[in-house]
């Protein structure tokens, strides 16, 4: 393989990744703490954020399940990490879908305010009600707008613990498991 | 060795024989058998390359990492069915189940018949299902291992009289930390990013991550490599243009991007088949709740199979999902959706797979991106019903308290006798909710140059040094996991290239 800079200019690619990124990857990495890196959240018009935040406090259940503001902030802040990561063409039709989505108790005259106005228990019913819609459209904007808030606060550490379910101890442990079940074959093979 | 994004900083000229555009399941294999025959090899994949260890169980961190888009795609059509791709280093095999079956032999023979191609012949294909089994070590599971939603399962499966087959997959030592769909953490599933990756590596085949190409490179009529850009591995924007230039250009970049990349040139037209044929394994779920617990993240998911119905074209499985995943799908939001989900201990999901019986297109679309299209036949459509009320029988059965079904109109039954009312009338097509990630066919292997894309070495029959590996391939449904396959017929891909070398 030859690496061939533009122009002269360029010429730090002779020293490119090439000896950094080097080695081959084994086909086993020793387990090390990684570091994720995420895009800044999908930028929202004023609108269209008021609106997904209506939609995360109608959707996300009421207690007895985990609720608080902070726990809606980080599932807002999770539903625009995902936006940022949709293709570009979908996150703003869901963006757009949004706004729709806060305008439409007044657009099919079920009240006189907008969704982000209303009680969380009203809005949510709306929403269940136009989830039903003879409308395909409405039906499949509520679907992904669901899918996006309930995916978010279903992955949450203290739903988690609310549905017993503690993947991280369970998987540090098939960790663990495994390289002991391993432990004979690698000696041998040194 | 591994380049990023930030390795690109200037326009960047690569050259080699062979470049081989993803590393799912086809890519990987054509590029390590390439590379173990000697040959310079530049893989190119869009995607990041993930260590086994950043591997976890949180699906907001894991879907943008690994799948395409967050998982936002779908095919439009009645109805839209959602799907899912990789987009890593090891492309799907990275997320998929790790479910490795060979293709059926009713399937090769009636290729073999339909394309002409003794090649693609049990017979044929019968060392390389045996090579790539070694390459990714296929093998029953440990016992150990298994979840208790897998164990309900074949319990029932038992129970109904029905046949079961335990999955084999492609996996060493798995201990059932049952995380697949988010990247094994423990290295025990053989995705090719811990098989056939590796192995390139260090045959000294390189790998460009973060490039997405987007042009092929043509000159006096033959492909002569590929071009793209880098892109930014946390914003996903386009930052550096990339160009790699090579005697041979393998496409693996699986059956809705791969068209998608060779219609912009309108290759692959002689037949006018490109894009045509597009087969996707639809699926519908089934869930299931018990007044026990059932704790069915203890281990690993798709243990089994029930295989009582194939003759029917109809498959069953069970298939765990974390919270996240599953709350991203339920038919409910506010108290409903915490009522049904603080039961998570107690539930199982399972699937009914349906095998094609037509196909769709994958086209450009206006909008920068792919349009899959796919209609559920009638006759599928009738199939999804009856696969559905049996596994809700089934579920019954074993004692379960109520069943979410994959249907608008009918969503819970709380019985079996409420299962009557699944019928064509009550629930039409459109009002399935169905889901895939076997994507298939769209550029078709085959014998002749007016009824298929690519020639039987895979080289597309209108753009010499232009070659197919992933499964685009595939000139029917396969009617199970489709990764065995893709990786056999991508070695054969492979072998055919380098034969075509040494005699050259």
């Amino acid at each position: 393989m030859t690496i061939r800079p533009a122009s002269g200019e360029q010429a730090e690619h002779k020293h490119l990744p090439v000896a950094q990124a080097g080695q081959a990857r084994g086909s086993h990495p020793p387990p090390t703490a990684v570091a994720v890196t995420f895009a800044e959240p999908y930028p929202l018009s004023e609108p269209a954020r008021r609106a997904l935040f209506a939609v995360i406090c109608a959707m996300c259940p009421p207690s007895p399940a985990p609720r608080s503001s902070e726990l809606l902030s980080r599932v807002e802040l999770g539903a625009r990490r995902l936006l940022r990561y949709m293709h570009p063409m979908v996150a703003r039709a869901l963006s757009l879908g949004l706004v729709v989505l806060d305008l439409l108790p007044v657009l099919t005259l079920a009240s006189r305010f907008r969704l982000h106005r209303l009680d969380t228990a009203r809005a949510s019913q709306l929403l269940a009600r136009w989830a039903k819609s003879p409308f395909k459209a409405l039906r499949l904007l509520i679907q992904g707008a669901r899918g996006m808030v309930l995916g978010v606060y279903f992955d949450q550490k203290e739903v988690h613990a609310a549905l017993r379910y503690a993947p991280v101890p369970f998987i540090e442990g098939k960790i663990r498991l495994r390289a002991e079940l391993l432990r004979p074959v690698r000696a041998a093979a040194e | 060795m591994i380049l990023r994004a930030e390795d690109y900083r200037k326009s960047a000229t690569f050259d080699a024989d062979v470049v081989v555009v993803g590393t799912g399941a086809g890519g990987a294999v054509v590029g390590a058998e390439l590379a173990e025959a000697g040959r310079s090899v530049i893989f190119v994949e869009e995607g990041s390359h993930h260590e086994t260890s950043s591997f976890g169980p949180y699906l907001t961190e894991s879907v943008p990492r690994l799948y395409r888009d967050a998982g936002s795609t779908v095919i439009l059509g009645n109805p839209m069915i959602p799907y899912v791709e990789g987009r890593a280093v090891g492309g799907s095999t990275v997320i998929n189940g790790g479910m490795a079956y060979r293709t059926p032999e009713d399937v090769l023979v009636e290729w073999q018949k339909t394309t002409g191609l003794v090649e693609l012949g049990p017979q044929a294909l019968e060392p390389l299902f045996d090579r790539v089994e070694q390459k990714v070590r296929v093998s029953p599971q440990l016992d150990e291992s298994v979840g208790g939603d897998s164990k309900l399962m074949v319990e029932g499966a038992r129970k109904m009289g029905w046949r079961v087959s335990v999955n084999k997959r492609n996996q060493h030592a798995c201990v059932g930390a049952n995380n697949c769909g988010f990247g094994c953490p423990t290295g025990a599933k053989q995705s090719t990013l811990v098989s056939y990756m590796p192995a390139a590596l260090a045959a000294g085949a390189h790998c460009l991550t973060e490039v997405r190409i987007d042009e092929l490179l043509i000159e006096n009529g033959r492909c002569v490599g590929v071009k793209g850009f880098a892109v930014d591995p946390v914003t996903r924007a386009p930052t550096h243009p990339v160009v790699v230039r090579a005697r041979a250009v393998v496409i693996a970049c699986g059956a809705v991007q791969t068209p998608y990349l060779l219609a912009r040139h309108r290759v692959g037209r002689p037949s006018g088949q490109l894009g045509k044929n597009f087969l996707c394994h639809p699926n519908a779920k089934v869930l299931a709740v018990y007044p026990f617990d059932v704790e069915a993240w203890k281990g690993v998911s798709q243990y089994a199979q029930i295989r009582e119905f194939i003759d029917e074209g109809i498959l069953m499985a069970e298939n765990f999902i974390s919270p996240g995943a599953l709350g991203a799908h339920i038919p409910f939001h506010g108290a409903d959706a915490w009522e049904l989900m603080s039961r998570y201990n107690q539930m199982v999901l399972s699937g009914v797979l349906v095998e094609d019986s037509t196909t769709g297109s994958v086209s450009r679309s206006r909008f920068g991106m792919p349009e899959a299209r796919y209609d559920v036949t009638a006759q599928d459509h009738a199939r999804f019903l009856r696969g559905v009320k049996l596994l809700a029988e089934m579920h019954f059965a074993l004692g379960a308290e109520r069943v979410l079904l994959p249907f608008t109109t009918f969503s819970v039954a709380t019985s079996a006798d409420e299962l009557r009312a699944i019928d064509e009338r009550r629930i039409p097509r459109s009002a399935l909710e169905l889901f895939t990630v076997h994507l298939m066919g769209t550029a078709r292997m085959g014998g002749s140059r007016t009824t298929s894309v690519v020639d039987p070495s895979g080289e597309l029959w209108d753009l010499p040094g232009c070659y197919v590996a992933d499964a685009s391939l595939f000139p029917t449904a396969i009617g199970v996991n489709p990764q065995i396959t893709i990786m056999a017929l991508a070695t054969r891909v492979a072998w055919r290239l380098e034969l075509a070398r040494r005699a050259a």
